[in-house]
């Protein structure tokens, strides 16, 4: 889909909390060292695992970046990284009085959704058959009886509500006060990308003056990393390698990204510089097995609508920011669809992960953020695939080129 | 481009049965489909209705490799999307999606809630490494978890309904899982409706399913004080609107509509046209809605605004009507901001009053109440409602279905964080 020239949405704002860096800048400075953060997994116990290293985010202290303290204890480790992202990108836009809360959208990616093991372990714990002790068979087994009666009190309501994957969503929005058209989605790899695609839409279709839009994901926990693992998509020696020979999968990272997106003539009304135009998008489903897309068709096809849809043929793309899984069989069909999408010259090639992991929910949306962030010298393709077998595609451009 | 949208087949699978008209038919006669909570033991519990969905089985609906891979994984809720993808379909062409539509240009859907944390998968993924001293033994977690089968680890997880489907029916274009709460089935929906509007899709799929009937889900419900703990006969406890409400039933269930641009549906049954689609966020509290209903009442401004309507066109709103002490006066109050005053604002019912709570698939089941409304020229009632809240001063459609003409009915749906989701859909009529 082309977002409508005459509305062209642009992006004025950008705010990145990586594994590289706490903000916008730090991460950009890490980018730029080419630093990589990906070491061992310090939030929980991985040595059982032969996947045990990860991108974490270091050094975030929620209460010193988040306005209202009280808010931080409902808000789930994901729903804390995007306030804070997104909180700086609405400050890089500058974004004054002059723009009205109650139209602005809101489109949010957020990732599976995780518990807080510390959180439940009293609750299990003590739904345990009475009767019954760690010699018993049935031992492991919950009574729901006793669950109801007892175990129910250790349990805090409120992270029944941490979990749900909207309050993302739901804690920008009380941060911004953004009130406007809204979606919030999930929770693989392409999401975030699919969100600032739907903003972009909502934006040029007039549907919103303006709108923010980004993703977050924190999946580094031993559930995700064993489910990752055992379907053979994490690295074994703890690197992530886009694209090398030697490359043996992807590592965990957590990250969150914010876009401010308005149209052109709205930015330059108000003074604000945009630093790209957002487009077209393409989105493409493989029908092959659970897992990111293994067959290069859903990549070119996403590729091939996005490029289309902007009039732009396939020497006219400057740079193709890489989803580079580093898992071998997914690189491969990334990298085939690209040779034939761009007819066997491909442009210059950037792909991160293996800096900050795979940010998955907010991969998407971290990709176009640095590209906001750094010189271009012409349109830019960035792809993003999910486990679900979804691939979408977004051409951004530099202010002068179209 | 400008297309018209209309629905040309639903699936449904919900505590009133498992087929479209059956439903409207059930909801249109108040018939209730909550009873006893017992899909696992509640002895002496104080939560003891739910609307369940009975006499279910996906091989009754679908067979094939999506249908032997969710046997045995206890996945229900991703079972319902299933079952109910392949019934909307079915009922819109009578068996696969025609050629007609380009894979390409064809797009699904989904609202989904949280995944099916079911007991087995928690006894084996936590309570089988808590130790007796309480501390979890990561090693032997990580030792178990590294050796089951890969296809067993996905079961649960959201978006895989989605990934199913787009796979047996050839969506090629845009996949996408909504995450927006309660108000997701509705997001869905109108996403789907855009895409097609704006003719960036000839074809698709859009709803929501949802189970969250298990031991934990009607837990975390409770503690936060959503759940219904009265003592009344079953299928009267869930009474929106109602002075002596005291809070939801929990429901499950999932709907899908097919939807297709106007000249494509032509001389197949048109369950209605959807003409208009808004959405709104509180920006409030995550716990509460505002308490003047304005959050609310810009979903159903902006969907109003989006189909070109003034407010008195509007003959029946399908209320989110929880039963909740909160929604269901600040709904009222919303319904007010947009409409002026109860004289001037259209009837108002909640069919949660007979299926309960469907959470992430609420707004996707509703829509089939406002479809029985389009068929039928009646409304369907808020059944147990004895005596109003004072502070709800709306016609309710206490009781039974009424005889009205439907033109243009809206489906209200809202989600705790604050989401809020309105769909506009109207009576189809050859002539326009």
């Amino acid at each position: 889909m082309r977002f409508d020239p005459d509305r062209c949405p642009v992006v004025t704002g950008v705010g990145l909390l990586t594994p590289l860096g706490l903000t916008r800048a730090q991460t950009l400075v890490g980018l730029w060292e080419q630093r990589c953060e990906v070491g061992p997994i310090r939030c929980f116990d991985a040595s059982a695992f032969p996947w045990n290293q990860a991108a974490e985010i270091q050094g975030f202290v929620p209460r010193k970046v988040l306005p209202d303290r009280k808010a931080i204890k409902l808000m789930s480790p994901p729903a804390r990284l995007a306030v804070a992202a997104a909180l700086e990108a609405r400050a890089h836009a500058e974004v004054g009085y002059e723009v009205d809360p109650r139209d602005g959208g809101l489109y949010v990616a957020a990732g599976y959704e995780t518990i807080d093991l510390q959180s439940v372990l009293g609750m299990m714990a003590s739904c345990r058959p009475a009767h019954l002790g760690p010699e018993d068979e049935d031992w492991h087994t919950i009574d729901v009886l006793r669950l109801w009666r007892e175990a129910r009190f250790r349990m805090n309501p409120l992270n029944a509500l941490k979990i749900l994957p909207n309050m993302a969503l739901a804690h920008v929005s009380i941060a911004t006060g953004l009130q406007g058209p809204n979606s919030s989605i999930g929770p693989h790899g392409a999401s975030g990308l699919q969100a600032v695609a739907d903003a972009a839409l909502a934006v040029a279709d007039g549907e919103a003056p303006y709108a923010l839009a980004g993703g977050t994901d924190a999946p580094i926990n031993i559930f995700m990393t064993a489910y990752f693992g055992v379907e053979g998509l994490l690295s074994e020696l703890g690197r992530c390698r886009p694209f090398a020979p030697d490359a043996d999968g992807t590592v965990l990272g957590e990250a969150a990204a914010f876009l401010w997106i308005e149209p052109l003539q709205a930015a330059r009304a108000r003074g604000a510089t945009p630093l790209r135009r957002l487009i077209s998008a393409g989105q493409a489903h493989d029908p092959g097995p659970y897992g990111p897309p293994r067959h290069p068709d859903a990549w070119l096809r996403a590729g091939e609508q996005a490029l289309t849809d902007a009039g732009l043929g396939p020497r006219d793309v400057a740079r193709w920011t890489a989803d580079g899984w580093g898992v071998p069989r997914v690189d491969r069909a990334e990298l085939t669809a690209a040779r034939e999408l761009f007819g066997g010259r491909l442009p210059r090639r950037r792909a991160t992960k293996d800096l900050m992991g795979h940010t998955f929910a907010a991969a998407g949306a971290v990709e176009v953020g640095i590209s906001c962030c750094e010189p271009a010298d012409g349109p830019e393709l960035i792809w993003a695939a999910g486990v679900d077998g979804t691939v979408a595609a977004l051409v951004l451009a530099p202010l002068e080129a179209s | 481009m400008s297309r018209r949208v209309v629905i040309t087949g639903v699936g449904a699978v919900c505590p009133l049965g498992h087929e479209p008209d059956a439903i409207m038919d059930a909801m249109l006669a108040g018939r209730s489909g909550i009873g006893p909570l017992d899909r696992f033991e509640t002895h002496g519990f104080e939560i003891r209705a739910a609307g369940q969905v009975r006499d279910f089985d996906l091989a009754n609906h679908c067979d094939g490799p999506e249908a032997r891979f969710l046997a045995g994984k206890e996945d229900l809720k991703t079972e319902l999307g299933l079952a109910a993808s392949e019934l909307a379909i079915r009922d819109a062409h009578g068996a696969a999606v025609p050629a007609s539509a380009s894979p390409a240009r064809r797009g699904l859907y989904l609202a989904s809630g949280l995944s099916s944390n079911v007991v087995r998968e928690t006894e084996e993924d936590f309570l089988a490494h808590i130790d007796p001293d309480g501390r979890f033994d990561f090693g032997s977690a990580g030792r178990q978890l590294e050796h089951t089968e890969s296809d067993y680890r996905w079961r649960h997880l959201s978006d895989l309904a989605a990934h199913l489907v787009a796979g047996r029916h050839e969506i090629r274009g845009p996949v996408a899982t909504n995450y927006s709460a309660c108000a997701a089935g509705g997001m869905a929906i109108g996403q789907a409706f855009r895409e097609i509007r704006a003719g960036r899709l000839d074809w698709a799929l859009a709803g929501g399913f949802e189970s969250m009937i298990h031991p934990f889900g009607v837990l975390s419900f409770q503690l936060l004080g959503a759940l219904s703990e009265s003592d009344r006969p079953l299928p009267e406890i869930s009474r929106p609107f109602d002075k002596d409400r005291d809070g939801f039933v929990i429901g499950e269930g999932a709907a899908t509509f097919v939807l297709e641009p106007l000249e494509r549906a032509r001389g197949r049954r048109i369950y209605g046209e959807v003409v208009g689609f808004g959405t709104s966020v509180d920006a409030y509290r995550v716990t509460a809605p505002t308490p003047d209903g304005r959050g609310s009442s810009l979903c159903m401004q902006r969907a109003l605004a989006d189909a070109g309507l003034p407010p008195e066109a509007v003959s029946y709103i399908n209320a989110h009507g929880t039963s909740t002490l909160l929604n269901d006066v600040t709904e009222t109050l919303a319904i007010k901001r947009v409409f002026g005053g109860p004289d001037t604002a259209p009837p108002v019912s909640s069919t949660k009053s007979m299926i309960g709570h469907g959470v992430a698939a609420a707004g996707a089941v509703e829509l089939i109440a406002a479809l029985a409304a389009l068929r039928d020229q009646a409304l369907p009632p808020t059944i147990n409602l004895d005596e109003a809240d004072p502070e709800c001063d709306l016609d309710y459609v206490p009781k039974a279905a009424r005889e009205a003409a439907v033109h243009v009915a809206l489906d209200n749906c809202f989600g705790f964080g604050g989401q809020n989701a309105c769909l506009a859909v109207r009576r189809w009529r050859e002539d326009g």
